[in-house]
């Protein structure tokens, strides 16, 4: 090999393998989560919320809500990083123990999902903009009382299958969690 | 130089201890004893879950209840050097409810006196550890690990009071279990939360048959 070649290869190396082809890029804010989207969950932070156990003891949730913003990251810089934003919804009872997590995620302008998780049973990672208009919806009526548009969802977590907590969750935007259903045949459903 | 000389003993010795951990001058073993051993789970109900309910109609599912078998190691040593080493039989069960409940039973081997084996429980955030012999508690812990803690002054205004019985029957949702280990404490200070419990009834052979937390909540085992 010749000296020339020689130098031209060491030079070509380290800029295929160890240079930054493409810089850091600027980044995107994708814009706080809208009304239309905050309003899918109906709770407010500090509130306390009364659902009914199957067997008649009312337990109190307390709600605290927040939303945080979090970054995407791409490792060699070559497409945009996004600031995106989750809402979060927790609803915890200190007897029973139980907490309910129910989230809010926008990725773009387009893309938002919904998420429930209930102590070790999780619903969903569902997309808000077909999920709402295309799923199949029905009234219900709960405790003497009608709730309309009322949404099924199936806890989709097997990992968990031998303590899982939640089979499935009747669930409306007007009202929220209408009603939880246990594994062990018992449930939890709104407190008029 | 015959000073010297009389300290050469302690080249062999202090080679040995720079063999590593493993050496020991002696080693030992310490095994349940058979009439301890009823006290664990019985092989028929392992792996099966069990439910309780509480005093409010909720029912917690109890899923997950493994045992394991180990030796634990330790050594005694003089002036650095070990001399013994150790290893106690124990037995570990915990199970887990689907609200996130968990407890667990170790059944230990000559822990806290050679000639006994203790039983540790755990639930809601409390520890106790008692001889299986004498009922002495041997350890209380529980958020606060500083806890002051008695088994003898049941009138204490300034400590914890914790104890063991032995009952010879208990029965519980209509079922009655023989032999029952019933665990319990009093608070006058104040550092047991409301979710903790004061009152535990362990059955031999078949383990938590029933609870009772601070808040007066009863928790017992149902029979399917």
């Amino acid at each position: 090999m010749h000296i020339k070649e020689l130098v031209l290869l060491v030079g070509i190396i380290p800029i295929l393998c160890g240079c930054p082809i493409c810089k850091p890029t600027e980044v995107i804010d994708i814009g706080p989560i809208p009304d239309s989207l905050y309003s899918i969950v109906p709770y407010q932070n500090d509130s306390v919320y009364q659902f009914i156990h199957s067997n008649g003891y009312v337990v109190d949730f307390l709600a605290k809500r927040y939303t945080e913003d979090s970054f995407t990251w791409n490792e060699c810089g070559c497409s945009p990083n996004y600031k995106q934003y989750r809402n979060t919804t927790n609803l915890v009872s200190t007897y029973p123990s139980i907490n309910i997590q129910l989230n809010i995620e926008k990725y773009d302008s387009i893309h938002s999902f919904f998420t429930i998780v209930a102590q070790n049973s999780s619903f969903g990672y569902l997309p808000v903009d077909t999920f709402f208009t295309a799923s199949n919806r029905d009234s219900i009526l709960i405790n003497n009382t009608y709730y309309k548009d009322v949404f099924v969802l199936q806890n989709d977590d097997t990992y968990n299958a031998s303590i899982i907590f939640a089979d499935s969750i009747y669930y409306n935007k007007q009202n929220g969690l209408l009603k939880l259903f246990m594994h062990n045949g018992e449930n939890y459903a709104i407190y008029p | 130089m015959r000073y010297i000389l009389k300290l050469l003993w302690l080249v062999p010795l202090i080679a040995f201890v720079a063999c590593g951990d493993d050496f020991a001058l002696s080693t030992k073993y310490y095994y349940v004893r058979p009439e301890n051993k009823a006290w664990l789970v019985t092989d028929s109900i392992v792996g099966v879950p069990y439910s309780m309910v509480d005093n409010n109609g909720i029912t917690y599912n109890f899923t997950g209840l493994c045992t394991s078998h180990g030796f634990s190691e330790g050594t005694s040593g003089f002036l650095f050097i070990p001399t013994q080493k150790s290893y106690r039989e124990n037995y570990y069960s915990t199970s887990i409810s689907n609200y996130g409940t968990s407890f667990s039973m170790y059944l230990y081997a000559s822990y806290s006196h050679y000639d006994t084996d203790d039983m540790h429980i755990y639930l809601t955030g409390i520890s106790m550890h008692c001889s299986l012999a004498s009922h002495e508690v041997t350890y209380f812990g529980c958020d606060d690990n500083n806890v002051e803690w008695t088994q003898t002054d049941e009138s204490t205004t300034n400590k914890v009071f914790v104890n063991v019985d032995k009952l010879n029957s208990l029965t519980v949702q209509n079922q009655t279990y023989n032999e029952v280990l019933h665990f319990y404490l009093k608070d006058p200070i104040g550092v047991i939360k409301l979710n903790q419990f004061t009152d535990l009834y362990y059955a031999k052979g078949v383990g938590l048959i029933k609870y009772t937390l601070k808040s007066g909540i009863v928790f017992e085992r149902l029979t399917h």
